[in-house]
């Protein structure tokens, strides 16, 4: 009884001289605000994905130094939705704007009696490891019939300039380097929708975008313009040397298209393509020695991974059909994705590549 | 140098769980442990010089307490400023790019300064022991950028801590979620605005983005050193432990000297209590004469240089206390006159005209004397192409004065009386925009780490 209470004497004041006296009460709001977080981020999510929201807002963003690949993912998600993608071509402006994907569908659908639903997915400046690592999400979250890899001069180049798809969080997490904020850009429309907004606050290219007439749906860039004197825009450039790098290959570009070839062996679902340029280049491209380089280890790939690679030869554009020494216009870009049409046809009858299955 | 996220909390409720835990007389040695243990993750190599001004600042104060010598204050007080200056020299960087190496130096030297002063003029409460003393300058929540603390204050509460209690933790938590909010929602995003040609080439800018440059400069920093106090004095709560406050919505001043005493308020009482007010009583004791300008404009000079040396020892820097001090020698003498006060017109005028030169000043304290120039030329050559920083800047900016005239009007913590669910709803929307706008990249470094 004594020792009881000598306890509870003990207990009072040592209770008294403590200075944490904090009921349970205090997480009574931190709680509540946890359930009122959980459901506010549920309700953005749920709105961002609202077509009767999301049309108003200026494009989702990944992120990524280029408002046009917003506009462009932006677009290939409709497609998608309407219907399904069955190949998607990819690279950087000379694909942009010189393989349409109507000329190529309506050609090849002529030829094999099977028309494919196109996406033209280019960006300007694009380097050639962003497109190795795009190709690989493609293939996981659309499962098209077939890529077209489309590289120009620059694009392997390490001193080209260009936004750098491959250094943002979202496209490194796809590739296998994981992050939390990857995975919420990859996943979340809200912080997509969040992060196009930014940007528009910040530079408000991506609604100008979305209203560009020669850019059309299916992501094909319908340059108007007329090659003026190649001769002297080439010697020009040579002076300003920033069209085509000079910096050596990059040896991640090769990483990436290694990559992704090594996926599809034996799927038979990727092409190369060396997209073609103005006759004027052709001394210079022969000086170029990364150019030289990238090229032969590209050869080597494909001959490695049995991948079809194609260089449509300049005599298939027209004069007129030039925007500038390296871009076609929407006059060129039409024989030239016919003739690349009419080679898919061919390695499709012959097995290099797999037939078309519309889904 | 680099503490992560991690580390702090770890070792904040480490200490948390010893020191609640620990008996009465052991806790300021918890205390103890715990700071030295916090310095000496973050600044291992300078902890002889931390060390080093706590035995001084000992040894001094003790042979004050008994014969108040003058020349063993003038002593100690030349050799903790010559010791940090050598640091400082030695360690020299932009302070607003990364943070000084010695953490910290800056103030507790300041601390241990005014703590020798006030044992010297016999104020008893200040006399600290030697745990006292170490748990004064090292103290964890306070030491990487203050607030500058008094010995007396902060001595009291070392012996006498408050209970921390369920409206002590949701005051702490309060001040920690404020502080989260200003840095991560406004102090940072605003950073990642700033155009670097306005710190690299001025002349590249038009004036109105350099003036638009000068307004985020100081709001950022402003909303980037209130959130390191908020966060300070909402962890120090934890222990029961009050720190001051350092801001006192300095955006809302209506002159020079009401501004000074809003930003930064402890190091401009420190300024006050140690530079201003001697060094008036020192002139007055020679003249008394009110009208002898000498008497209004040497103090709040000497005052401003002070401060300009504290932040930096560079040229520009001290040119800008030059000018500050002589705005306040200026305002005083002429502006804040009674009669001058009726008329509400002038004193707008006045006000508008000293932050304009406030402003002005400002390209002295963040860039070397050349580049200030140009930086002048190019705003007030009212030319150039007009780059507006865009809606962002302008949202962040407001959403600080919407903050600082919410606090005004209805106190710091004003949320705190709000019913539970509102608070929680508040908290949620807090939490999203912060995670938002911190964008996933890493927390930049308070700026005034780098003092």
């Amino acid at each position: 009884m004594c020792s009881g209470t000598h306890r509870l004497r003990m207990r009072t004041v040592h209770n008294a001289s403590r200075l944490w006296r904090v009921s349970s009460h205090v997480l009574a709001t931190p709680a509540v605000a946890v359930l009122c977080f959980v459901a506010l981020v549920s309700l953005l999510e749920y709105s961002a994905r609202l077509e009767a929201i999301s049309q108003f807002l200026p494009p989702a963003s990944y992120d990524t130094p280029s408002q046009m690949f917003d506009v462009q993912m932006e677009r290939l998600g409709s497609l998608q939705r309407d219907g399904g993608v069955d190949c998607v071509f990819l690279g950087s402006s000379p694909v942009q704007d010189g393989l349409d994907p109507a000329v190529f569908g309506a050609d090849f659908g002529e030829r094999t009696g099977r028309r494919p639903s196109c996406f033209n997915l280019a960006v300007p400046g694009l380097r050639a490891a962003s497109t190795g690592m795009l190709a690989q999400v493609l293939l996981d979250d659309l499962d098209p019939w077939l890529i077209v890899y489309g590289f120009s001069p620059r694009d392997f180049s390490l001193s080209a300039q260009g936004p750098a798809l491959h250094e943002s969080a979202w496209l490194r997490h796809r590739a296998g380097q994981c992050s939390l904020r990857g995975w919420i850009i990859d996943h979340s429309h809200f912080y997509r929708a969040f992060l196009g907004l930014r940007t528009a606050f910040q530079r408000n290219e991506g609604y100008k975008l979305r209203r560009v007439p020669i850019l059309r749906p299916d992501g094909f860039l319908a340059i108007q313009r007329t090659v003026d004197d190649p001769v002297r825009q080439v010697a020009e450039a040579r002076v300003a040397r920033d069209r085509i790098g000079y910096g050596g290959t990059d040896p991640e570009a090769v990483v990436e298209l290694e990559k992704l070839l090594r996926r599809c062996a034996g799927m038979a679902r990727v092409a190369i393509v060396q997209m073609p340029v103005h006759p004027a280049m052709d001394d210079w491209l022969a000086e170029l020695e990364s150019y030289g380089t990238a090229r032969q280890r590209v050869e080597e790939l494909a001959a490695e991974f049995s991948v079809p690679l194609w260089r449509p030869p300049a005599s298939v554009i027209p004069e007129s059909g030039w925007a500038d020494p390296i871009h076609t216009n929407s006059t060129g870009a039409i024989p030239l994705s016919r003739w690349l049409a009419d080679k898919v046809a061919e390695a499709v009858a012959s097995g290099r590549l797999r037939p078309l299955i519309r889904r | 140098m680099e503490l992560s996220l991690g580390w702090f909390v770890s070792l904040l409720l480490a200490s948390m769980f010893a020191y609640h835990n620990a008996a009465r007389r052991h806790r300021v040695a918890v205390l103890a442990v715990s700071s030295y243990g916090f310095y000496a993750l973050v600044a291992p190599a300078f902890l002889y010089l931390l060390a080093g001004t706590t035995i001084l600042t000992h040894l001094a104060g003790s042979r004050l307490a008994r014969d108040q010598g003058r020349a063993v204050l003038v002593g100690a007080v030349v050799v903790l400023l010559s010791a940090l200056a050598l640091v400082r020299y030695e360690y020299r960087g932009n302070p607003l790019l990364e943070p000084f190496i010695a953490v910290g130096a800056s103030f507790y030297v300041l601390q241990a300064i005014s703590y020798l002063a006030d044992v010297r003029q016999g104020v008893r409460s200040s006399r600290c022991s030697l745990i006292e003393l170490v748990v004064y300058l090292s103290y964890f929540p306070k030491i990487v950028a203050g607030p500058i603390e008094r010995a007396a204050g902060f001595r009291s509460q070392l012996r006498t801590p408050r209970v921390v209690d369920d409206v002590l933790v949701a005051r702490a938590a309060g001040l920690i979620g404020l502080g989260l909010v200003r840095k991560l929602a406004i102090a940072d995003p605003l950073r990642s605005l700033f155009p670097p040609a306005a710190l690299a080439r001025p002349e590249d800018l038009g004036a109105p983005a350099l003036a638009a440059t000068l307004v985020l400069f100081v709001v950022t920093i402003y909303n980037d050193f209130a959130a390191y106090t908020d966060i300070a004095r909402g962890v120090s709560l934890l222990f029961g432990i009050e720190l001051s406050p350092n801001f006192a919505r300095p955006m809302l001043a209506t002159s020079v000297a009401d501004f000074w005493n809003r930003w930064h308020a402890t190091l401009t009482h420190w300024l006050r209590d140690y530079v201003y007010l001697p060094t008036s009583r020192a002139i007055l004791r020679r003249n008394s004469s009110a009208r002898n300008p000498v008497n209004f404009a040497v103090p709040p000079v000497a005052t401003m240089l002070a401060s300009a040396l504290w932040h930096a020892s560079a040229g520009a820097v001290v040119l800008w206390g030059l000018v500050h001090g002589l705005l306040l020698a200026f305002e005083r003498a002429f502006l804040m006159r009674p009669e001058r006060l009726r008329s509400i017109a002038h004193r707008s005028e006045s006000v508008v005209l000293l932050w304009t030169i406030g402003l002005a000043t400002l390209p002295l304290f963040f860039v070397d004397r050349a580049t200030a120039c140009s930086y002048w030329r190019g705003l007030f050559a009212l030319s150039g192409s007009i780059q507006p920083l865009g809606w962002s800047a302008l949202a962040l900016v407001t959403a600080s004065l919407v903050l600082d005239i919410a606090q005004q009007r209805w106190g710091e913590l004003f949320f705190l009386g709000w019913p539970r669910l509102l608070r929680a709803i508040a908290l949620a929307i807090a939490a999203v925009v912060c995670f938002l706008l911190a964008d996933g990249h890493e927390v930049a470094p308070f700026v005034y780490q780098g003092f």
